[in-house]
């Protein structure tokens, strides 16, 4: 009985290793040709670890006329950031409101809230251009920062978590004299670090790599974020692979960092959304 | 008096309902803004013949909605979306299914190949997009490279309409199995061990027990992973952007992409609105129709 399952265990290891040669080749590929030297870039064959390194590809980046990367960065960096902090406020003070709070029509508005994430975003993305250029928000931080705001995402999964915390912990909390927003600040808050790290990690990775509505509410170089950047190495920069390379590098580290050292969170937020949805 | 008293508790009652409303207020406003509004106007645009470019605005009935049939390339970008979706949902979770199935198994460096394959994931498609643009190049790319070196031709990946969108395909795998693969793998692990125990001791093979065990458990699963890409499918237009800008001859020319160009290069909101009127129905139409057929119940436990 052991020796099959080995056997099967050795076969399952060898596809893995195959399937991360395929998953990593363009990780790869991205990094070491950032690094090349101009002579080494374009040598056929490709060879994927440069023989020696430079960062002069990184240096060009942000310093070369025509190519506004140290602007792009502070754009993506700007919206990430305060997107993400207005998300987990607004967010869970509705969440708290839906999970806790009498309100008048919560039940069919939470309803609603939910059935909104079955609707398309083409569906919402005319108007909503025609109401930005009607309100002269194109082209500005509002424009990047304001509309996501109202994905219901974070609501339901906030929500979710909420229903589950014991409603004991609040009752001592209210006897001892806290109102709605104490409740709120000093116990549901606390009890629910995991859940909002989780929202906050999708937010920020979500917010931080968004390419059809900068694409779409941005036209000036100069406010484009960095994903939305990266096609000008498409067509102004065409041919320069190893800049291009380097500019992907740029957008891909702070996500894959986060992803790194908030893995748990990550994983933790996907298998929720599965299995409650 | 005491009828005068009866209603205060009640109006305070109704007031702090209302305080407590508070709560919810910020996100409701710019819920209301920025997603019912734009979606109430959408439908009524989808009636008008607004061009936004020469300012012509005009009732239009539903001559929007009939346009469609004279639109060629209205068909040929819904074909090609519909193809996109059969490969990339099927192939996709195939996929995802596979390496979850493996992962659960739980051996030596699991959670080494989860971090590798989910990895792709949390890039920008503004990433993926670029990577892949030269990893595709028929000239000096990396594929065509290890292809000659196995002594198979070329491909021209993005530069034949035969390839294009199997290209975009493939990229969309390798940047997104990996998702559905958590889901997988936590459907999985919930399948309680006594079950394949007891269908091991009937001599059940593995898979048997994969068959009659695992997929009907993790029915909800799967509809869930599968309504989801193919809602996610059907509204594709990053990917072939950036890749291959619809082309070559709009063999990767999606709906969303006809969208794209009717609303934000020819500025025919009128026209634009209509075409994302029908594919939020068409949506609805095969998610729900998906959602019945896969969760119609054939064993319980």
């Amino acid at each position: 009985m052991i020796r099959p399952v080995q056997l099967t265990d050795l076969g399952w290891f060898l596809l893995f290793v195959c399937v991360s040669v395929f998953m990593l080749t363009p990780l790869a590929f991205m990094l070491g040709t950032s690094l090349k030297f101009e002579e080494a870039v374009y040598q056929y064959p490709v060879r994927l670890v440069p023989d020696e390194m430079t960062l002069q590809h990184y240096i060009d980046l942000f310093t070369r006329p025509g190519i506004p990367m140290a602007r792009w960065f502070f754009n993506s960096a700007l919206v990430t950031l305060v997107s993400t902090v207005l998300v987990l406020l607004i967010d869970s003070l509705a969440a708290f409101g839906f999970s806790r709070l009498d309100i008048p029509f919560k039940q069919p508005l939470f309803l609603l809230v939910v059935a909104a994430m079955m609707i398309p975003f083409p569906t919402t993305l005319i108007p909503v251009y025609v109401f930005l250029q009607k309100l002269h928000w194109l082209d500005t931080y509002k424009a990047l920062i304001i509309p996501p705001l109202a994905a219901p995402f974070g609501v339901f999964l906030l929500r979710q978590f909420f229903d589950t915390v014991p409603r004991e912990l609040e009752e001592a909390a209210i006897i001892d004299g806290c109102g709605n927003m104490g409740v709120y600040w000093r116990v549901i808050l606390p009890l629910s670090r995991s859940v909002m790290a989780t929202l906050g990690i999708f937010v920020f990775m979500a917010t931080w790599n968004a390419f059809l509505w900068p694409l779409i509410v941005t036209h000036s170089l100069n406010m484009r974020t960095i994903p939305v950047g990266l096609t000008l190495f498409n067509s102004e920069f065409w041919g320069e692979r190893a800049l291009t390379m380097a500019g992907a590098t740029v957008c891909a580290l702070p996500v894959l960092a986060a992803f790194l050292l908030f893995q748990r969170h990550i994983v933790k937020g996907i298998t929720l959304t599965g299995l409650k949805s | 008096m005491t009828q005068r008293t009866r209603p205060l508790p009640r109006r305070r009652a109704s007031w702090k309902r209302l305080r407590n409303g508070l709560f919810i207020t910020p996100y409701l406003v710019l819920f209301v803004v920025w997603i019912v509004i734009p979606a109430v106007a959408g439908l009524a645009i989808s009636f008008t013949n607004w061009n936004i470019f020469t300012g012509e605005v005009g009732f239009a009935g539903l001559r929007n909605y009939v346009r469609v049939l004279d639109d060629d390339l209205f068909l040929r970008s819904l074909l090609n979306t519909i193809r996109y979706t059969a490969y990339s949902v099927l192939a996709g979770n195939a996929v995802s299914l596979l390496l979850a199935c493996g992962l659960a198994r739980g051996f030596r460096g699991k959670t080494l190949f989860q971090t590798i394959f989910f990895a792709p994931v949390v890039l920008s498609i503004g990433v993926t997009g670029v990577i892949w643009a030269w990893l595709y190049n028929g000239d000096f790319g990396l594929l065509n490279q290890w292809l000659q070196s196995l002594g198979i031709p070329r491909i021209h990946w993005l530069s034949n309409p035969h390839w294009a969108m199997i290209s975009v395909v493939i990229m969309v795998i390798w940047a997104g199995a990996g998702f559905n693969m958590m889901i997988y793998l936590a459907g999985l692990l919930n399948v309680p061990r006594g079950l394949y125990e007891a269908a091991e001791l009937d001599g059940a093979n593995g898979w048997q027990r994969f068959m009659y065990i695992t997929l009907p458990l993790m029915k909800y699963t799967f509809a869930f992973t599968i309504t989801v890409s193919t809602m996610g499918a059907f509204q594709v237009f990053d990917q072939p952007y950036i890749l291959t800008g619809g082309g070559p001859d709009y063999a990767t020319y999606t709906y969303v992409y006809h969208i794209y160009s009717n609303g934000f290069r020819y500025f025919r909101l009128g026209y634009a609105s209509a075409l994302s009127v029908i594919l939020a129905l068409l949506i609805f139409g095969v998610v729900f129709v998906q959602y019945r057929l896969l969760t119609r119940s054939r064993t319980e436990y």
